[in-house]
């Protein structure tokens, strides 16, 4: 991803800009991260496997019960210590490293994000609640989370998070527009509903509209909304579009309730959104979604691939680790849940499940690409859809 | 939880992400320094790689004051040159994580599991 060092090579003008030492400290925190998983995290496996478990099967005469089990005397070995505070510290360093960035150029990047002539609006609430999971924790350790707020006109979070995604997705997103996601969905949308040209849309949780833009970019002719709950990621993902050309009317909103009317959109999509709400909230999103499309529209729901019943014990541990230590609190319950039956409960018919090829570029007539089996992360992404 | 959002100055900002402060090691002092450690190890690497554009720009017979050193776009070459430095770098800071990892590549011995079976049972 040679292209991440250039300011010249920078896609649109909201894109924090980095000096030479800041590309230097952010391509380091990038290479550590891919050293601990390739080097460190490698050798986890074989310490449970080799010596955890072994242990454990002679304390007790049985193998252990569960991956709980296996965690706990997991937690006790030094070389699973090291590379637990290691990951970890690469986290904080990643956030700080983007954090010291965008803070030294705050005050212009609020200046660029006063757009004079927009297409699309932005729509802010100053009596927003955020919901308690959101508020509870930083999610991915992020300080500050989606929704902090330092300034008036604020977009420090939003600029956090873009810089942070295009550095630390190592060009498997997308590139620095992040964008594979949405090419995947309009790609879904493609093979199963062919006639379909939706002329009102609505993105809810779109962060900083990575695939808002790209989905937009199929409909130009269409009015597409996007929601989300934080004011500096809603300002800067406006912004951002509104500098690459697209027209997008972001509006502070809960997905559970938002102020939208009934039967009023052709098309209602989330993407990699659903695994950071709760347990609570999952069935009032679907319901709302039901609500606010027309009959005969579709929802579209991307979701990260992999199912908890698929994980070995290793797996389970690893994704103990970032519900733990990565705030992802939901990730087990997302990663349990039939999005499909959730689907389906919600009222919507012809509800399908499984894994769309991950794509840069959607195209109309193009293979069949929904499956029934993942070709793994980045490969492909779960999609739950069905039709109001 | 701290949480100071970042209208100071940097030096002024302590600004963690609100959560549980995880401790891995037996005591909080070792995560600690693991972390000075790897902050060090990054701000090596970035010197080396303002060494690195110091001697690229004397290699083609340029000055090399800071707003040269500012100006030096890096190619793709010399990006993955960097980027294998630091791959160097890491292997040499990490090795005795890696080396103690590594004895797990096979199965513990009886002894071994015959330590950590007594101590499962005495927790
Ligand atoms: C991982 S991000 C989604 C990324 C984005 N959709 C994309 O594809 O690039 C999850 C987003 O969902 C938002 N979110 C979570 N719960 C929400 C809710 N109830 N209402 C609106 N947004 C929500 C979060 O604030 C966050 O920005």
């Amino acid at each position: 991803m040679p292209s991440t060092t250039a300011n010249v090579a920078e896609p649109h003008p909201m894109m924090p800009k980095v000096n030479h030492d800041e590309i230097a400290e952010q391509m380091f925190v990038s290479d550590l991260k891919t050293f601990i998983g390739r080097e460190i995290e490698s050798g986890q496996a074989k310490l449970m496997n080799n010596k955890v478990i072994p242990a454990i099967t002679r304390a007790k005469g049985a193998p252990p019960a569960n991956h709980i089990e296996v965690r706990g005397a997991m937690e006790k070995e030094i070389d699973y210590q090291a590379w637990a505070t290691l990951n970890r510290t690469a986290q904080e360093m990643m956030w700080d490293s983007v954090a010291s960035c965008v803070d030294r150029q705050l005050d212009a990047l609020i200046e660029k994000s006063d757009v004079k002539n927009p297409k699309g609006s932005l729509t802010l609430d100053p009596n927003f609640v955020v919901p308690r999971y959101i508020e509870a924790f930083d999610i991915h350790c992020m300080p500050g989370n989606y929704h902090a707020v330092t300034r008036p006109n604020d977009v420090r979070q939003g600029a956090v998070f873009d810089r942070a995604a295009a550095i630390y997705h190592m060009g498997r997103n997308g590139g620095f527009m992040n964008d594979i996601r949405g090419h995947t969905v309009v790609s879904h949308l493609f093979e199963r509903w062919p006639g379909l040209s939706p002329k009102r849309i609505l993105d809810i949780g779109c962060t900083v509209g990575h695939s808002t833009v790209a989905v937009a970019g199929y409909f130009p002719d269409a009015e597409v909304h996007a929601i989300d709950v934080g004011a500096g990621l809603l300002r800067y993902a406006w912004a951002r579009a509104e500098h690459v050309g697209v027209g997008i009317h972001f509006s502070q909103q809960n997905a559970e309730a938002t102020n939208f009317p009934d039967n009023h959109f052709d098309m209602v999509f989330s993407s990699a959104m659903l695994h950071e709400t709760s347990h609570t909230a999952l069935p009032r999103i679907m319901a709302e979604c039901r609500r606010v499309l027309k009959p005969g529209g579709v929802v579209i729901h991307l979701e990260v691939p992999g199912h908890y019943s698929q994980l070995d014990t290793w797996g389970r541990i690893r994704g103990d680790y970032e519900i733990f230590y990565n705030n992802e609190p939901f990730w087990r319950g997302a990663l349990s849940t039939d999005f499909k039956a959730k689907v389906a409960e919600a009222g919507f018919k012809d509800v399908r499940a499984g894994y769309q090829d991950a794509t840069a570029k959607a195209v109309t007539g193009a293979a069949p690409a929904f499956r029934d089996k993942s070709k793994g992360v980045h490969q492909s992404w779960f999609i739950a859809s069905g039709v109001k | 939880m701290v949480a100071a959002p970042g209208l100071g100055a940097p030096q002024d900002r302590v600004w963690v992400a609100k959560g549980k402060q995880p401790q891995f090691h037996s005591d909080r002092a070792i995560d600690q320094l693991m972390a000075m450690v790897t902050a060090l190890t990054a701000e090596i690497s970035i010197l080396r790689d303002r060494l690195d554009t110091h001697e690229r720009l004397a290699d083609a017979g340029k000055a090399a004051r800071s707003a040269d050193v500012e100006a030096f776009i890096p190619d793709a070459p010399v990006m993955a040159a960097r980027s294998s430095q630091r791959q160097r770098t890491l292997r040499k800071v990490f090795r005795v994580l890696k080396e103690d990892l590594a004895r797990h590549e096979t199965p513990a011995d009886d002894a071994e599991l015959d330590r950590l079976a007594k101590e499962i049972n005495a927790a």
